[in-house]
């Protein structure tokens, strides 16, 4: 049993922009101290706000030591806010796949001859400048930086990286349309024009309103999806902006290293509750099956989001309720969820979301 | 070579550039059975010395190793070191070049079997240990890590490997022949004719009683008129065996450091 408390970060800022900052930390026997993790940084003024939190709450250190950084993926919600976390504290190791380390495998598998692999090396740190720019930083401060593929974090450390795997990262690369490469080898993913919302659809308690067969940007597939195995019905689960497949990808090596993913108590839905990242035999697998009606919830999930956001989607949050799941936004306060830590004076108790009898509809 | 720990203060990295690697030569290739610090000590002077191994094997599993605040300058300097070359070393090894390759190294075959683990399994890096069989002529040295009793059994069940390391000439213990791992059925399956103890200069109390065990396991040979079972580098020294191509060997001790 492994004592732990986690931080979402939400801000009171005029914004519709979601994005994702979530720091944690928990006690390791061994060590005799907690080991503190961030995972993404949302944007800066989410980074500035965790370093203060983490100054708050987690360590006295003027300067505080971050033990590990995740960065989930490449995209600025959740990248650009992790460099202040680099200028304000000391970090031991960043977690982040960089693209233009397997510049040469991409060359050889869809090599357009205008480029060289040197070229191809440059646009991508180009064009994944908020990773770069991380790099930057870390090498500056001489952090220890590795790829997180699927496998254990470390190997005294309770934490599993269960997507991406190698492979399966370098294919999401190639599909991105972020990468530049030759334009009729890679499959370009036509983002999904912006629908508006304009009718409701009645949702019932056992029939899902989300639907199979919907699928989100490649980069979003490539995010890190990380299990804390805190032992005892304490787990957690983080997504990042992770899709079916990656939750998929995730919940086979969970079943091939005997983790049990409906044991799991805390999750963060993922990509702020974005209906296009999950399905309801997804779901299934990574939360559990659908409860009968009444059924007092036993998990707790979180979901970062903006002040005038419209995510998450009800009909997200109403999947996760009829799954035992009690659903929290950090919408414009932080929110924390702890297990074993000492508690906070000026923290009251969340309100969970309510389960909506109407919900967006598809067309 | 086979893991890189250092018994004292003197590199064994300097002692092998002396005696093997003149001024250019470097190791073919160094096989980290795990990532202990006691089996990679001395992997920084490989870069000092300039020996850095041309192939590296070790189980990608175990890394990255994590650094922590609590530990020493030296260990986050080995452990950044370790983690360095693990990376560093990411292409695959072509046919041409492995040599571990018989056609490679004028004849020798190098077997090795890595564990299945389980997710309770990874929390120890003992567990991640190897078991090397190397084979010559008719002869066989088997060369285990730190590896775990219950892992040994485990292993035992691959079906290839039993009849592999079976009837060795050399046996090294596996953990440096502690007691708590002194597992039956995996020495009683290699059958070694001289089992050897890599262990450190202070007697590790629980190696006292397994040295019994391992007796009563081990075949045995003459040697300078005497019967020997058990070599351990505490008593014995540095342990050199010599095996030929006409089908002879002599083991040869030292007790000089290097």
């Amino acid at each position: 049993m492994i004592n732990y408390e986690i931080d979402f970060i939400g801000l009171n800022e005029e914004s519709s922009k979601d994005a994702a900052a979530t720091c944690l930390r928990f006690y390791s026997q061994e060590l005799g101290r907690y080991i503190i993790v961030v995972y993404d940084g949302g944007f800066s003024t989410h980074g500035k706000a965790m370093v203060e939190l983490i100054k708050k709450y987690y360590t006295n250190e003027e300067v505080p030591h971050i033990d590990i950084v995740v960065c989930s993926h490449s995209d600025d919600d959740h990248a650009s806010g992790l460099s202040e976390v680099f200028d304000a504290c000391s970090v031991g190791h960043l977690i982040v796949n960089r693209p233009w380390l397997y510049a040469s495998e991409l060359y050889q598998k869809i090599g357009d001859r205008r480029k060289t692999v040197d070229s191809l090396e440059r646009e991508l740190k180009e064009t994944y400048s908020s990773i770069s720019e991380l790099e930057t930083k870390a090498l500056e401060q001489d952090t220890e930086i590795h790829e997180g593929f699927q496998g254990k974090m470390f190997s005294d450390v309770p934490l599993w990286i269960l997507s991406p795997t190698r492979e399966f990262f370098i294919q999401q690369v190639i599909e991105s349309s972020k990468t530049p490469l030759q334009e009729d080898a890679s499959i370009s993913f036509v983002k999904k024009a912006f629908e508006a919302i304009r009718e409701t659809i009645k949702d019932y308690w056992n029939e899902d309103a989300i639907r199979e067969g919907e699928a989100t940007t490649p980069e979003n597939e490539t995010s890190i999806v990380i299990y804390g195995d805190m032992a005892e019905d304490r787990s957690f689960l983080l997504t990042g902006d992770a899709g079916v497949q990656a939750l998929t990808e995730a919940a086979d090596f969970a079943d091939l290293m005997g983790i049990s993913l409906s044991s799991v108590r805390f999750h963060q839905i993922p990509h702020h509750g974005g209906r296009h990242n999950v399905s309801p035999s997804v779901l299934n697998r990574i939360v559990g099956s659908i409860q009968p009606s009444g059924t007092t919830p036993n998990k707790s999930a979180f979901v970062s989001v903006a002040k005038n956001s419209d995510h998450p989607k009800k009909m997200v949050v109403n999947a996760y309720m009829r799954r035992g799941v009690k659903v929290f936004e950090a919408r414009t306060s932080s929110k924390w969820h702890h297990i074993g830590t000492p508690e906070r004076d000026d923290y009251s108790t969340a309100t969970p979301l309510e389960f909506s009898e109407y919900v967006e509809s598809w067309d | 070579m086979f893991d890189i720990g250092t018994k004292s203060s003197i590199s064994i990295c300097r002692h092998l550039k002396n005696k093997y690697f003149g001024n250019s030569g470097k190791p073919d290739m160094l096989v980290i059975t795990h990532p202990h610090i006691d089996h990679i000590a001395d992997l920084e002077n490989m870069y000092t010395y300039d020996i850095k191994p041309k192939c590296l094997w070790r189980d990608k599993r175990a890394f990255p190793l994590i650094i922590l605040t609590s530990d020493s300058q030296a260990q986050i300097s080995l452990k950044k070191c370790a983690n360095r070359m693990s990376e560093e070393y990411s292409s695959a090894i072509g046919d041409w070049d492995d040599p571990e390759t018989p056609a490679n190294n004028g004849g020798v075959t190098v077997t090795r079997f890595t564990p299945v683990l389980e997710k309770s399994d990874y929390s120890d890096a003992n567990n991640f240990s190897c078991i090397n069989v190397i084979e010559y002529g008719g002869f066989k040295i088997v060369i285990t890590g730190d590896n775990p009793s219950a892992k040994l059994i485990h292993m035992l069940q691959q079906s290839t490997i039993k009849a592999k390391i079976a009837d060795a000439t050399v046996l090294l213990a596996p953990h440096h022949g502690r007691d708590s791992d002194f597992c039956k059925e995996f020495v009683q399956t290699v059958n070694p004719a001289l089992t050897v103890f890599s262990d450190k200069p202070i007697q590790h109390e629980t190696q006292a009683h397994s040295a019994q065990k391992y007796y009563n396991v081990t075949r045995g040979v003459t040697w300078n008129g005497s019967p020997r079972r058990v070599f351990t580098t505490r008593n014995d020294g540095t342990i050199t065996f010599t095996f030929r191509e006409n089908n002879s060997w002599s083991i040869d001790i030292s007790t000089t450091e290097y």
